[in-house]
């Protein structure tokens, strides 16, 4: 032991806090695993770019959107129904792709707004956004059974010009045509009464007008907006994430009754306490580079390990549930925080702190007898 | 060919097929990066601007992105869509009508022998409907907006000439023979000079009939480019009349050489009709004829009409892409149409067997050829019609300079 009391104790109690913190990860992992979490994440911000304030999922914006997503936004479904976003997940419940290039995404929203019944795409994509009016298809049919009604009496009037009835069936085939091109354009993703909602219609006029026209830099525009909103979606996943971890952590600090508090003035006082845990500490240092070269199966079997090797159980403190006061309470939060504060964090401390605790650690004592006799062993005796 | 040094001031992308934002995209190009502009032409109105430039790698880019000091030359893209060997056939006349009717084709080329039309009936009745039949988006008569030309022939059908005076041109029978039976007579001084009569009062026929001078002078069979004395002749009486004549330059080479093996005499080559026309002055009716939509030959069969159809409309979007990056300011498409319910060669054969023992020389085996051709036209213009940003950007007829006689 180096004497150094508080150094120990403080090592000691990083290297449980970085075990629990591995324990925690690696149940994160699994049940974000299950429950595809990341694609769930991702569903919550798709949703926030296709929809408005009011048809948005408040749900999706909090913890539970780790386990749960879902939209009430029609885009969004249509979106996530789309087959070049829909064969992205695999079959089953968690259906959901976890990743959308950016490009894939433009391409399938472009997809969803040019069909329509208008002439063409850019016609659709103006219409979609309420520029021009939607083009109804009732008209047409209506003037196709005018037509068709002409023709039969233009066949039954005896000195009829044969140019005459011929152009009127070319119109009639022409109106065909045009009624069986703009159905085959219908949209089959979005209900035909669909209406974007004023929110994201302005937005989507915003980058319509600046590509003027021009779907491809139109795309490049969504991608634009897209890429945007993922650095947000990644940035609220971490946050859901640690939200968990903390919930997670005071769930296995209340269960395991690891109390900093108590445990801080325990290892204070024990020293057999502290070598155990710092002989630890410096095995772990010593055998494993990074955090995060520790796999989540490995995680496992070497917690079960270090446990089973120093002697240790779940439960390092020894605190009756009957006896809990209010100061354990707190010592169960500061254990859940510093769960929470990740793996990675503590390893990298405990790292720094066997370093610090190496620089102090006395020298050992030399001696030049000593030296000088193991010498003499492999000295060949002259004369 | 003169060309421009641009400098680009904002990302743009170069399209390909046609100037339009939404064409597929060739590269792009990076602000400060230097262009070489061939000409510019009219497309896509973009952000108030419908100018484009041709660069020289043939792709267009918008001129609102580039920047030049030179005046680019904006050249008119015009077009000229003819419709051969009108005149003799009720349903090819009907297939004409609908076209011009609904702004598929703006020129027709009349043959002016119809068997059993002492009056000259049924040619009287084409000239009534032009000028009494409105075109498309436009409350002027067809008759100021078509080119009528005259479809010269001495491989089909009678002689308009009196027989006695064209007798080395017909047979027996007082028909002209197939082009097959064309020979090196053709070449002498007696078969032209007949051959130029029958010319001449084919030429009287069609103003007695159109009381116009004809808008262009094309020849069936291409017969006027068999030999150099037909050449010669036809085409020194072409620049007389101040009549323009299609171009040989672009003559189908599968058409070509099945002609040749054909007729009895060897063709000229389209470098030997170019010496030929050059030492002449001739004028050609546009700077190139499409000759592509032609197909497949009369000898092939016709299997599937929809890939035939495919086929021309992609032969159509390549032709107009290749006219509109090239400085050419006139094109001429060339199609053969009919307007008929059959589509089996076999049923052409049967259904026209009355109409080619009275009008021999027009092949009824590529009557399923003529169906897919008209197909193609009415299938593209419903197509492009109402598009923003269709193929045919920009698509304008010439309009014809009529010379009433």
């Amino acid at each position: 032991m180096t004497g150094l009391i508080v150094l120990d104790t403080f090592i000691s109690l990083v290297f449980i806090f970085l075990l629990y913190s591995l324990f925690t990860m690696t149940l994160i992992e699994s049940l974000t695993s299950i429950f595809s979490s990341r694609a769930k994440n991702l569903m919550a911000g798709i949703e926030r770019l296709l929809a408005d304030e009011n048809e948005s999922n408040k749900t999706n914006h909090t913890i539970v959107n780790l386990f749960w997503a879902s939209t009430n936004s029609l885009l969004t479904k249509a979106f996530y129904t789309h087959p070049s976003i829909r064969y992205l997940g695999p079959k089953g419940i968690n259906s959901k792709p976890s990743y959308i290039s950016p490009n894939r995404f433009s391409e399938t929203l472009v997809d969803l707004l040019q069909k329509g019944t208008n002439s063409n795409a850019v016609e659709n994509i103006s219409a979609a956004l309420g520029i021009i009016p939607k083009f109804e298809l009732g008209e047409l049919e209506g003037n196709i059974k005018e037509l068709e009604e002409e023709i039969k009496i233009l066949k039954g009037i005896e000195s009829v010009d044969e140019f005459e009835v011929e152009s009127a069936k070319q119109e009639l085939s022409y109106l065909k045509l045009e009624l069986d091109n703009r159905t085959k354009t219908k949209n089959p993703f979005l209900p035909e009464d669909f209406i974007l909602g004023t929110d994201t219609k302005y937005q989507f006029n915003l980058l319509w007008n600046e590509a003027g026209d021009d779907i491809e830099k139109f795309k490049g525009l969504l991608e634009q907006w897209y890429n945007d909103q993922m650095d947000r979606i990644s940035g609220w996943y971490k946050r859901k994430l640690s939200l968990l971890t903390f919930i997670l952590g005071f769930i296995i600090a209340c269960s395991f009754k690891v109390d900093t508090i108590q445990l801080a003035m325990e290892l204070s006082k024990n020293e057999d306490l502290r070598a155990i845990y710092v002989e630890g500490a410096k095995d772990m240092i010593a055998n494993i580079q990074t955090v995060d070269s520790i796999k989540l199966e490995e995680n496992r079997q070497y917690f079960d390990k270090k446990l089973q090797e120093n002697n240790l159980v779940f439960s390092v403190t020894d605190i009756s549930f009957k006896d809990i006061k209010f100061l354990n309470w707190v010592g169960f939060l500061i254990t859940a925080f510093a769960i929470s504060l990740g793996a990675p964090f503590w390893f990298d401390l405990l790292s720094k702190l066997m370093r610090v605790r190496t620089s102090l650690q006395p020298a050992a004592p030399s001696s030049s007898g000593t030296s000088t006799s193991n010498d003499g062993k492999n000295t060949k005796a002259v004369g | 060919m003169e060309t421009y040094k641009g400098i680009v001031t904002k990302l743009v992308n170069t399209r390909i097929f046609k100037p339009s934002v939404n064409a597929p995209k060739s590269q792009e190009l990076q602000p400060r990066w230097d262009v070489e502009i061939s000409h510019a032409i009219r497309g896509e109105l973009h952000r108030g601007i419908d100018i484009w430039y041709v660069l020289t790698n043939r792709t267009f880019v918008w001129s609102g992105a580039v920047f030049t000091s030179q005046n680019i030359p904006i050249l008119a893209k015009l077009y000229l869509v003819t419709a051969d060997d009108i005149g003799v056939n009720k349903e090819i006349d009907l297939g004409a009508k609908l076209a011009l009717k609904n702004g598929l084709i703006n020129s027709i080329a009349v043959l002016i022998n119809r068997t059993a039309d002492a009056d000259d009936e049924h040619l009287e009745s084409l000239h009534k409907f032009l000028n009494e039949t409105k075109g498309p988006n436009t409350s002027a008569p067809l008759a100021h907006t078509t080119h009528v030309g005259l479809h010269y022939t001495i491989t089909s059908g009678r002689p308009v000439s009196p027989i006695e005076e064209v007798k080395n041109l017909v047979d027996e029978n007082g028909y002209f023979p197939e082009y097959k039976g064309l020979d090196s007579n053709y070449a002498t001084d007696s078969y032209v000079q007949q051959a130029m009569r029958e010319l001449e009062s084919q030429y009287i026929k069609f103003k007695k009939v159109f009381k116009r001078e004809p808008a262009h002078l094309t020849s069936h069979h291409d017969v006027h480019t068999f030999t150099y004395p037909l050449f010669n002749s036809i085409h020194s009486w072409a620049i007389s009349k101040k009549i323009p004549i299609r171009s040989h330059s672009f003559l189908p080479p599968i058409r070509r050489e099945f002609y040749d093996l054909g007729v009895k005499l060897n063709l000229p080559s389209i470098d030997t009709m170019n010496s030929w026309s050059i030492k002449l002055g001739c004028q050609s009716s546009t700077d190139h004829t499409m000759v592509g939509h032609y197909g497949p030959a009369p000898f092939l069969p016709l299997i599937s009409y929809t890939s035939v159809v495919r086929k021309k409309h992609k032969t159509l979007d390549g032709g107009i892409y290749d006219f509109l990056a090239s400085t050419d300011q006139t094109r001429e498409i060339m199609v053969h149409i009919i307007k008929s319910d059959l589509t089996k060669k076999s049923e052409f054969k049967h259904h026209y067997k009355p109409f080619v023992k009275e009008y021999p020389g027009v092949d009824t085996r590529y009557f399923a050829g003529r169906v897919a051709e008209y197909v193609s036209l009415q299938t593209r213009k419903t197509a492009l019609e109402g598009k923003l940003n269709s193929y045919f950007i920009p698509f304008d007829f010439i309009l014809p300079e009529i010379r009433n006689v």
